[in-house]
């Protein structure tokens, strides 16, 4: 019995110590690790990626997938650059953007919770679609800006603090409320439990999963809005695979793509560990094509860690 | 005659539970041997021995008198033991004769030689005088000529010994009347059956010797042509307990739910039914009698087509599970892993999981004291045996799990609670316990529908008891001096031929 406490704290501590020795590691390999510069830039490389694995860490919960999310990123970006060059105002352009990617993530989310098609499907087309209307209408040519005010959201700080990390901070405490505390999160770790249990429970299955797949698309819109701030111009070709990462950052995280298993928080240190482990990388100058060899064994080695738990958990019940 | 096959003293036990002791049947070519036995009696244990699942812990096999090791499915196969399942295992895309040589397709180089399998399988059929297209896709047929395929398969696996459970559980009248013809053909040609259902009726029809089977005996063995129904009902049920039921009387207040010309057109029709409060109202009947479908109905999963549904007098729709509970109904759906619990969650999760359980303080947010006090009660009240309510419920028992199940049901508070099959899969004091709790909503003045395949535990608990046979509440009596024969002759369908 106490060996089986031991493994379920483990499962639940593993990517924290993971992220520790990582980080201790690179405190003895090199001295610019630790500069207020690299953290600094290194915040607001995770932030991005963090802001997006919320959604699709929400998603992976209630048994889905959104390869959609990296389109989004470019679609509001491009939206939120145009209106900005054409009215010279933040607040439309950023309403107009993350409107945008609310606005397909509630055709996603109705489309999966209605006609019962396989997540992957809806979204690999939607996500095609958006990324070639991004092309089409901008010719592949990115928008410049050149408005002060909106490049500060990007590249500015508020004392030693990023304002993209900031903004990190609030949708993780957002967030996390969301799924740990209100009835909402606990029907979406239920439906990805078990979906015919939820709707005997008499919760409404098609809204939750609605709400889920908008909200995923409403923070994708956010990621572009911050990530166009951050280069000062809209780039179609943005967005590229972040998809990938943001799953990458989930199941390292203890998400589970069967559904019903994951955190929000668990998937911070999992963004954390990825952005931290590329920063590494960089610093003692490993060739970059190297960081996918080994974004691709942290994720194994992730999965098969906890797989290994699980079997203990289990067998000694 | 000559003898197919003999099982002879064969014994198996699971754990400390004997579930053969001492069986023997013999199979005789052109025979069809008729199984039966209440669920529990050994049947499948027994099918699943012969199929190679299962390894017997001692007896002999013989097949053609001459000793045969059978250690998997594939030494069946070769000994040409071949089971068809009620559950099909025809792969839906491809087509009839790609099924039947499915593993062993015959090939011209590297090629599949769809043509001669194609060829092959139309002599087949025509020496069954089947008319079936072999080129037909699997999904595009009716379920009675995906069984008939199934047959044809295994017979071209030069089968000679055919087990069949409940092969017609899914099939209409007129699809087991071919199914009967086709085994007919079977015996002609000198194969051997074994036939197991639960519909007494078609055992006149179909089998010459049927073996009783109760506790994991052989209780007797008979010709059907001379033995009534109520003969066979009487062995396989034998002796009952009654004491295990803890049932007490409660008075009984008005009617709260009446059912009248309730119909999905499908799988139930023309049910009628009332409950009062404090009473539990039986249904019986064997498996796919339509219980199941009759109780997401009454639920709100699935929609009824005819008929209404009236609470305290006042008709009301259930449109959905939420309306249900509004309207004061609870389901304890009759699959626990399958529809009642989210396993990966904790105990407390799951019991106020529902979206009406008291465990918000403040709008949509949950409660952490309430939550915990709700569970920590409902652990106490139904005796839910765990370390902690922050235990995930896949680490608990059957009965166990059971008990989270009616906790999340019951924190809805409803007036009306619907059981499908409260104690399958769960041991003798779970038992107890569940019937325990079912005393206590009598207490309370709830009215409880009690579905069950069970007969023992209906007679146990209910008041009143109606008999479902083929979608039809056949007979409907006060639970007073019914024996499980009396049930048992309506809920087989056998009152055909009492």
């Amino acid at each position: 019995m106490d060996k089986r406490r031991f493994w379920m704290i483990a499962r639940k501590y593993a990517t924290f110590v993971i992220l520790c020795i990582i980080v201790i590691v690179m405190f003895f390999l090199t001295d610019r690790f630790f500069t207020f510069n690299n953290l600094s830039n290194v915040g607001r490389q995770i932030s991005m990626n963090a802001i997006l694995s919320v959604g699709m860490t929400m998603v992976i919960i209630s048994g889905g997938i959104d390869l959609s999310v990296g389109s989004i990123v470019a679609m509001s970006s491009i939206v939120c650059a145009s209106i900005l060059t054409s009215t010279g105002q933040i607040i439309p352009a950023v309403a107009a953007a993350l409107a945008t990617g609310l606005g397909i993530g509630l055709i996603n989310g109705i489309l999966i919770a209605k006609t019962g098609i396989a997540p992957f499907i809806i979204t690999l087309s939607s996500s095609s679609i958006c990324s070639g209307m991004v092309l089409v209408v901008t010719m592949a040519r990115p928008i410049p800006l050149s408005h002060d005010g909106f490049k500060q959201l990007g590249q500015g700080s508020l004392w030693i603090l990023p304002y993209p990390f900031l903004l990190m901070i609030i949708i993780f405490v957002m967030f996390a409320a969301l799924m740990n505390k209100t009835k909402f999160g606990r029907y979406v770790y239920a439906i990805g439990g078990n979906e015919k249990a939820s709707i005997v429970a008499g919760i409404q299955v098609v809204r939750i999963k609605t709400v889920v797949y908008s909200l995923c698309g409403l923070l994708a819109s956010l990621t572009g809005v911050v990530y166009t701030a951050r280069l000062s111009s809209g780039v179609p070709s943005i967005g590229e695979g972040y998809e990938m990462q943001a799953i990458t950052a989930a199941v390292i995280g203890g998400a589970s793509l069967s559904g019903g298993r994951g955190g929000i928080w668990g998937t911070l240190i999992g963004a954390i560990i990825i952005g931290v482990l590329n920063n590494a990388l960089n610093l003692l100058q490993v060739n970059s094509y190297y960081q996918n060899i080994v974004t691709g064994i942290v994720v194994l080695a992730a999965v098969l860690f906890d797989r290994f738990i699980q079997t203990r958990v289990s067998s000694e019940g | 005659m000559d003898v197919l096959l003999e099982a002879e003293h064969i014994f198996k036990s699971f754990m400390d539970n004997t579930v053969l002791n001492d069986i023997s049947i013999k199979l005789h070519s052109g025979e069809c041997l008729a199984l039966v036995g209440e669920n529990g009696a050994g049947k499948s244990t027994l099918m699943k021995i012969l199929t190679g699942i299962y390894r017997m812990d001692q007896g002999e096999i013989r097949i053609r008198g001459k000793h045969a090791d059978i250690h998997g499915p594939i030494d069946a196969q070769k000994a040409g033991i071949a089971i068809i399942h009620q559950e099909l295992n025809l792969i839906p895309n491809l087509s009839v004769a790609q099924n039947i040589f499915l593993g062993r397709e015959q090939v011209k180089g590297v090629q599949v030689d769809d043509k001669a399998m194609t060829a092959e399988t139309s002599i087949l059929l025509e020496r069954l005088g089947i008319r079936l297209d072999p080129g037909q896709q699997v999904d595009t047929l009716s379920v009675a000529e995906q069984q008939i395929v199934e047959i044809v398969k295994v017979l071209s696996q030069n089968a000679d010994i055919i087990i069949m459970d409940e092969p017609t559980a899914a099939l209409s009248a007129e699809e087991t009347g071919r199914l009967f013809d086709i085994m007919d053909e079977l015996r002609k040609a000198g194969k051997g059956m074994i036939y197991i259902s639960h519909r007494l009726e078609e055992i006149y029809r179909v089998a010459q010797r049927v073996s009783v089977l109760r506790d994991g005996k052989v209780i007797t063995e008979c010709s059907p042509m001379d033995t009534p129904v109520e003969t066979i009902v009487e062995h396989m049920v034998g002796q009952t307990i009654h004491d295990y039921y803890p049932r007490q009387e409660h008075e009984k207040g008005n009617v709260k739910f009446q059912v009248s010309g309730l119909s999905d057109d499908h799988n139930f029709y023309d049910v009628d039914f009332s409950v009062r409060e404090g009473e539990v109202y039986g249904i019986a009947g064997l498996v796919g009698a339509g219980q199941t479908s009759l109780a997401r109905c009454l639920y709100g999963l699935d929609r009824i087509r005819k008929g209404t549904i009236r609470i305290d007098g006042q008709e009301v729709q259930m449109t959905d599970p939420g309306s249900s509970i509004l309207h004061g109904v609870g389901l304890v759906t009759e699959n626990r892993k399958e529809e009642g619990l989210i396993l990966p969650m904790k105990i407390k999760e799951n019991i106020g999981l529902s979206p009406w359980s008291p465990v918000c303080s403040f709008k949509g947010i949950i409660s952490r004291t309430k939550e915990e006090r709700m569970a920590e009660d409902s652990v106490e009240a139904y005796g839910i045996r765990t370390e902690s309510i922050h235990q995930e419920v896949v680490l608990l028992s059957g009965g166990n799990q059971q008990k989270v199940v009616l906790a999340k049901v019951l924190s809805t508070s409803p007036q009306v609670v619907i059981l499908c099959e409260p104690t399958r899969g769960v041991d003798v004091n779970g038992k107890v316990d569940i019937y325990n709790i079912i005393n206590q909503l009598l207490e309370q003045k709830k009215a409880v529908i009690l579905i069950s395949s069970e007969i023992p535990e209906i007679l146990g608990m209910s008041d009143r008891i109606g008999i479902m046979y083929k979608g039809r509440i056949v007979k409907e009596m006060v639970n007073k001096d019914v024996r499980q024969e009396d049930i048992m002759v309506y809920a087989t369908g056998g009152y055909a031929h009492g």
